[in-house]
């Protein structure tokens, strides 16, 4: 019954997760991709940024490799995600790759937390690089509870992930003592 | 690596996570309702300079209420996620790796985070039509807010709340094999 159950949110979870994954790299592509290259307008009447002001091509990689990196740790912590609860579905609790994934799965949330704090902090200086010195801004640290969550939360993953691992070793230490 | 030594890098691994998470718990409940309080009741004046209200208008007291209550929410129950993160996290520095309270905890962490996050949704739907109520123009509606750093968050905690529940399942088996033998 339990089993049975388990098994039925998984795959409610499975659903939302893919849900996840899909919106949010929708959200990056009409997000950042028109800001930083298909629309060129966008940055160059950005209110941060002075008028006139023209961005190189350069830059404007370096301002979307910024955010590259949070976007790829996110849609990686999505499909790991995707395939730890799939193999709960399946009934793989405590496997090695059951455990493995989770492990993966905490520590792509950190990278992701920790990318968009660094990111975030970066942003106005990278999109006012060009300004003229006086409206230029600089480096700040920024962060939102929320991310800041994140990669704490990452961070207990992995430990659950140890946790688990630990777990199994026992599990064999006893059985090949009996 | 020996499995005991393992079992004291996860117990200081829990130190260092409940070191952190303790000073976020501080900072936030702190931070959080002062800047709710100072929004809507401190400093009348902050709400008419956010920059989608318009100047002239008035705020009622009523709307005050409902705003500060929606955020209140949010933030208690971010407060019980975090008290459930940090009693987790203790059991863990203490050494209960795998019984089923360590394994109900997971569970209830990761619900109550998820839940948190819903709160912080619903929160998000009804945030710019309440700022905006008592324009005269430019009213927005309720709305869906996109957040990614909420969705991740339910994310790792619906993970972790299913692991909680079949750990729990482990432990029970475990338990009816021993009082079987």
């Amino acid at each position: 019954m339990q089993n049975r159950l388990i098994s039925r949110l998984s795959l409610f979870l499975i659903a939302c997760f893919v849900g996840f994954v899909i919106m949010y790299l929708y959200r990056f592509f009409v997000g950042i991709i028109p800001f930083a290259f298909s629309a060129l307008e966008m940055w160059n009447t950005h209110w941060m940024v002075d008028k006139g002001v023209e961005i190189p091509m350069y830059w404007r990689i370096v301002f979307f490799a910024m955010w590259m990196f949070t976007v790829i740790a996110t849609v990686l912590m999505g499909c790991c995600a995707i395939w730890v609860v799939n193999l709960i579905r399946k009934g793989v609790y405590f496997e090695r790759r059951t455990i493995w994934g989770l492990g993966l799965l905490g520590l792509f949330g950190v990278l992701s937390g920790i990318g968009k704090i660094v990111g975030a902090s970066f942003e106005p200086w990278v999109i006012t690089r060009f300004n003229g010195a006086e409206t230029q801004r600089d480096i700040y640290f920024w962060y939102s509870s929320a991310d800041i969550g994140v990669t704490l939360i990452g961070a207990s993953v992995v430990l659950l992930a140890w946790v688990l691992r630990v777990a199994v070793l026992t599990d064999l230490e006893n059985k090949e003592f009996v | 690596m020996l499995v005991s030594k393992m079992r004291t890098h996860i117990q200081k691994g829990a130190v260092v996570l409940m070191a952190a998470v303790s000073v976020y718990f501080v900072y936030y409940t702190w931070h959080s309702f002062r800047r709710a309080i100072r929004f809507c009741y401190g400093e009348m004046e902050r709400w008419n300079n956010v920059q989608i209200v318009e100047n002239d208008a008035v705020i009622e007291m009523s709307t005050r209420h409902i705003y500060f209550g929606l955020w209140a929410a949010a933030i208690v129950f971010s407060i019980a996620g975090i008290l459930a993160g940090l009693y987790l996290l203790n059991r863990v520095r203490i050494g209960f790796l795998f019984d089923e309270i360590s394994a109900r905890s997971i569970q209830v962490f990761g619900a109550v985070t998820v839940l948190t996050m819903g709160v912080d949704t619903i929160f998000g739907f009804f945030d710019l039509y309440l700022l905006t109520l008592h324009n005269a123009d430019n009213r927005f509606a309720i709305q869906y807010m996109y957040d990614p750093s909420d969705l991740k968050t339910a994310v790792l905690a619906s993970v972790m709340f299913m692991f909680g529940w079949v750990m729990r399942e482990a432990v029970k088996i475990e338990r009816e094999n021993k009082e079987f033998v």
